[in-house]
């Protein structure tokens, strides 16, 4: 492929730019590309949802609404937002193959709470002992559902010292 | 803190000492959160606009974080003001179109700041002098902790922390990185290792963030991802790849040193010729000059006592359109502009060490 600048030199970078929501896509050599600043804007929401064609060309479910902010799913395919925070559990079904393309993943496994305040401790044995503590708050408190999380964490902070020193 | 006086000083994560100073300028943490059931911003009245305004106004305002700090009306203010924000970093380019009740929280010395009512009900930012991630990233959830004992911010298992734009839920964190890579540029291998960037997973964004071009061989490196990944494991990702980057830039410099000394010695005279001589200088001159100098103190080649990193970052800042104007106390119109910046930075070059 040549580049579509020169003509001239095969086109070694190809990418995408998006102005002023117009999606450009360019294939470039690198003497062309190194005269054009680099711009990049990672995604635009209504293309994917355009090139996911089970959410593209399947409209039985645009009419749906979210019951707390009044967003139907055809507005979501519009504006690329959603309405509020319950518009993901009335929208779930349609958003899990989104999600899956936009982050290769759809389930969360950061933290949902405040268990681990440590996070920005490099020494890893430090927090280890802060999560413990924590664990046993939570536990003492009946906070069940955070005991469980900050558990995990304790698990995986421990495999990671493990292979730390194993190495 | 006051914003008519805010642009005589730069952030105190302006002051370029750090790990890596001679590469990375800064790391910047995003949080972002929306309040439970609350309609999202795009989607809100103006009287729900109002409503969420005022809650996390008065949560900023109670946590702690902000003392001696200030507390803005983003579109109450002049055109002017609010792109003075823009250069400084603490608005979006968004957010500084004003729409109506769009709040901003800035800490004494910018560390903290955060906008209310942007794309997300609240967006939290820590910004770190130079190669800090971990250290921000500790900040951003003490501020967040304090937060999340004041208002309901919207989260569920499965999710995360629920976003307006499907792109940022999970963790809601950007992780990014502003790194400077001039050897990269001048050597021509800055397209390949920026292509190699976006193939794995990170973005590669302009000098003042999405949609913006790179000048003064400024990039800056976020993660794309915030679901799926835990906040430490996306952390690290952009860390590793910075490292990553960095070494690269390193060999480049190694390189460029042996290979084209004389025309990199003549660049770096070139550039301080400029600024000490000049009588008008375009922004784009200024930021591509003034990383030449960067480069040039970080190889040892220019020896000027009067050469530090924090005064590259002023002339940097402070020599933007919003800065120059506020310096001068008026509206500046373009060609004079370019007379005033090449006064300013005559100014702060002339300007002995540690003023």
């Amino acid at each position: 492929m040549l580049c579509d600048a020169c003509h001239k030199f095969e086109a070694t970078i190809h990418y995408t730019e998006i102005v002023g929501g117009k999606v450009i896509k360019l294939n470039l050599c690198e003497k062309c590309f190194k005269k054009k600043e680099f711009v990049n804007t990672p995604f635009n929401i209504s293309e994917l949802l355009a090139g996911l064609t089970q959410i593209g060309k399947d409209v039985s479910g645009n009419a749906a609404k979210c019951g707390n902010c009044g967003m139907s799913f055809l507005d979501f395919k519009k504006k690329g937002k959603l309405g509020c925070s319950e518009c993901y559990s009335v929208f779930r079904a349609q958003l899990l193959p989104l999600l899956k393309t936009i982050h290769k993943s759809s389930h969360h496994i950061g933290f949902i709470d405040q268990s681990d305040l440590y996070i920005g401790e490099k020494n890893d044995n430090v927090r280890l002992e802060a999560l413990k503590k924590r664990l046993s708050e939570a536990v003492k408190s009946e906070e069940f559902e955070e005991a469980a999380l900050i558990r995990d964490r304790i698990k995986e902070l421990k495999k990671k010292i493990e292979t730390k020193d194993g190495n | 803190m006051e914003i008519e006086t805010l642009h005589k000083k730069i952030g105190s994560w302006l002051s370029g000492s750090g790990n890596e100073s001679d590469t990375v300028l800064s790391s910047r943490i995003r949080l972002a959160r929306n309040l439970d059931k609350k309609p999202f911003c795009h989607w809100a009245s103006v009287s729900q606009r109002e409503e969420t305004y005022n809650i996390l106004i008065e949560a900023l305002k109670s946590s702690g974080f902000f003392s001696e700090g200030m507390f803005l009306r983003v579109d109450e203010l002049s055109k002017i003001d609010r792109m003075l924000l823009v250069e400084r970093y603490l608005v979006s380019l968004e957010h500084s179109q004003g729409k109506v009740f769009s709040g901003l929280g800035v800490s004494q010395g910018e560390i903290i700041s955060s906008m209310v009512n942007e794309e997300d009900h609240l967006r939290m930012q820590v910004l770190y002098p130079c190669l800090q991630l971990h250290e921000a990233f500790g900040l951003s959830r003490e501020f967040e902790r304090a937060m999340s004992k004041k208002v309901r911010f919207a989260v569920n298992k499965e999710f995360g922390f629920l976003t307006s734009c499907p792109t940022n839920v999970g963790t809601g964190l950007r992780a990014s990185v502003m790194v400077h890579l001039p050897a990269l540029v001048i050597d021509g291998q800055i397209g390949q290792i920026l292509q190699a960037v976006n193939k794995l997973g990170l973005a590669v964004r302009g000098t003042f963030g999405e949609g913006t071009h790179s000048i003064g061989s400024i990039f800056q490196i976020s993660n794309q991802v915030t679901l799926g990944k835990s906040e430490e494991e996306i952390i690290v990702d952009v860390e590793k790849m910075v490292k990553e980057i960095i070494g690269y830039e390193h060999k480049a410099r190694e390189k460029i040193l042996k290979d084209r000394r004389i025309e990199i010695e003549d660049k770096i005279g070139r550039a301080y010729g400029v600024f000490s001589n000049a009588k008008v200088i375009s922004s784009k001159e200024t930021i591509d000059l003034l990383s030449i100098l960067k480069l040039g103190m970080d190889l040892g080649l220019l020896r000027s006592k009067n050469m530090t990193n924090d005064k590259i970052n002023a002339s940097r800042i402070q020599t933007q359109p919003a800065h120059l104007q506020k310096f001068a106390g008026r509206e500046l119109a373009h060609p004079e502009r370019d007379a005033y910046r090449a006064k300013i930075l005559k100014d702060i070059f002339s300007r002995k060490r540690g003023k």
